[in-house]
């Protein structure tokens, strides 16, 4: 019980630092060059599909790290 | 006579034309290129294999003819589940098309039609060839059109579809983030796709620097969008006539002698289309759909319309549409031609007016002389139920208001529907005092 909250709470600090990365990304300030109003939704776009891929593959390693450690105790009541 | 599609002139690739009830579309030069690549890479026929794009047939060089939609409706027309199917729909085909070496370089909510229940995509041209490294260039316009107001119907409110209809283009993603609770900021896909992308909107990036995304960053977008698509959902909470049916004064008798009597006066018209005004949750509609006829399901409460459609899922003949009758869709657009009224795109073999009278002349006052004026318009053969004041419904609309309405008597309404119409039959309904007309339009 107290490992599955674990697990949850761990998923959610990931999620919460990474909004928080995109968000300082964001929110920065302007750059005073030549504007292109345009590019504005490219950036955002790599950043949530950054965001994505990221929270797929922390959920992949989660995943594999539990049944790693499953199997490692497995083996243990088995021997 | 050719005419061109008033709507049709954004894209350079081609635009749409009519000719003797029929649907074809120009492809310039400019889009030669794509067209034969959508054509060549098997992703036309993989998308028509699974119904997903309009079939079309090659008529001559750079001119094809599209497979006619019974009935052009619109976004703000839709329900929840309808738009929430079209968002689907094209995302899928932007995943399908990326497989086969192309991309969508638009996402408008207008490129998907229903036939029935089903979505369709129509926008043939809608095709470019996808380079590597390039982002979606649909992506804005996909949370404008599709994200914005269903998040805004299920958080919200379920009639702020309605507000597409204000917009053109889509809802400006900042509205939309001033209009959604808190609770959307603490979801990833609404708090990026619309709140973050609001903000984005403002940001200015330095000219010249070449912003790249790879393939599997654009599949991780469009994961993401249908994910943040696929989490919404209408709030449970019931509109006024969400459970119509439930609440009615109908007895089980009565119910299925209605039913038996719209049944034998659409047999003998041999209808192919069918306007039904009121429809509720396409209870009768259905009625006129399973004798072939492609029926209009209509009523002006979201609530009603969502339930209609998600009740007959998978049927190609019946259209629910929320259209107020008393307020129907305007024309809008440039000129306003763009979008056509729903009076303007609404001819039909029959009007089927059940249980709606007493809604149009006593809660809205409209007299008679007014309600057949339209009903003439719209169809050659008209349906309609009259309920008389004894009514234990119309009782109820009568207690809250004064009576003003001496005129609201069976007589007086065939008399002024005479003018208009010959009256062919009518029947009382039995177990009820109601009574049900069948009216052919007059002839002058």
């Amino acid at each position: 019980m107290i490992r599955r909250r674990f697990c949850y709470n761990f998923g959610m600090l990931i999620k919460q630092i990474l909004v928080v990365i995109v968000m300082w990304c964001v929110f920065a300030k302007p750059v005073h060059a030549y504007l292109d109003p345009g590019s504005g939704s490219y950036l955002i776009q790599i950043l949530i599909a950054s965001l994505v891929g990221g929270g797929l593959f922390v959920k992949t390693f989660w995943a594999r790290m539990k049944g790693f450690l499953a199997k490692k105790k497995n083996e243990k009541k088995g021997e | 006579m050719k005419k061109r599609e008033s709507s049709s002139y954004k894209d350079k690739s081609g635009f749409v034309f009519y000719k003797e009830g029929k649907v074809f579309r120009q492809i310039n030069s400019c889009y030669k290129e794509n067209y034969e690549k959508l054509m060549g890479s098997g992703l036309y026929e993989s998308l028509v294999k699974k119904e997903m794009l309009i079939p079309h047939r090659d008529i001559q060089e750079g001119i094809i003819e599209a497979e006619k939609i019974p009935f052009v409706s619109y976004p703000y027309e839709w329900c929840f589940s309808q738009l929430k199917a079209g968002a689907l729909l094209t995302l899928k085909i932007q995943k399908i098309a990326m497989d086969h070496g192309m991309s969508l370089k638009d996402s408008s909510a207008y490129n998907v039609q229903f036939v029935g229940t089903r979505p369709v995509f129509i926008d043939t041209l809608s095709f470019e060839k996808y380079e590597e490294g390039g982002a979606w260039v649909a992506y804005r316009q996909f949370c404008r059109h599709f994200l914005a107001p269903l998040a805004l119907m299920a958080l919200v409110d379920g009639r702020l579809g309605r507000l597409s209809a204000i917009y053109l283009d889509g809802i400006p993603l900042d509205l939309a983030s001033r209009l959604l609770p808190m609770k959307s900021k603490l979801n990833f896909g609404t708090l990026s796709h619309v709140h973050l992308n609001a903000k984005s909107q403002k940001m200015k990036m330095k000219g010249g620097k070449k912003y790249k995304m790879s393939g599997r960053l654009l599949t991780n977008l469009l994961t993401s969008l249908e994910t943040t698509v696929m989490n919404l959902e209408v709030g449970k909470n019931e509109s006024e006539w969400g459970d119509y049916y439930k609440k009615t004064n109908y007895s089980k008798k009565a119910f299925a002698n209605k039913k038996s009597l719209v049944k034998k006066f659409l047999a003998k018209i041999e209808s192919k289309t069918v306007v039904d005004l009121g429809a509720n949750t396409g209870e009768f509609s259905v009625v006129g759909a399973e004798m072939g006829a492609y029926v209009l399901s209509t009523d002006y409460d979201w609530l009603a319309v969502e339930k209609n459609y998600n009740r007959w899922e998978g049927n190609e003949k019946l259209l629910p549409l929320t259209i107020d009758i008393t307020n129907p869709s305007p024309a809008i657009g440039w000129a306003n031609e763009e979008r056509k009224s729903f009076g303007e795109r609404t001819r039909a073999d029959v009007v089927l007016a059940l249980a709606l009278i007493h809604h149009l002349a006593i809660s809205n006052n409209l007299p008679f002389e007014k309600i057949a004026e339209l009903m003439v318009k719209m169809a050659r053969f008209l349906i309609i139920e009259f309920v008389p004041k004894t009514d234990s419904k119309v009782k109820i609309l009568l207690s809250q208001r004064e009576d003003i309405f001496d005129d609201y008597k069976q007589e007086e309404f065939e008399r002024v529907f005479g003018k208009y119409f010959e009256i062919k039959e009518s029947y009382l309904v039995a177990g009820s005092k109601r009574k049900i007309y069948l009216m052919k339009k007059k002839t002058r």
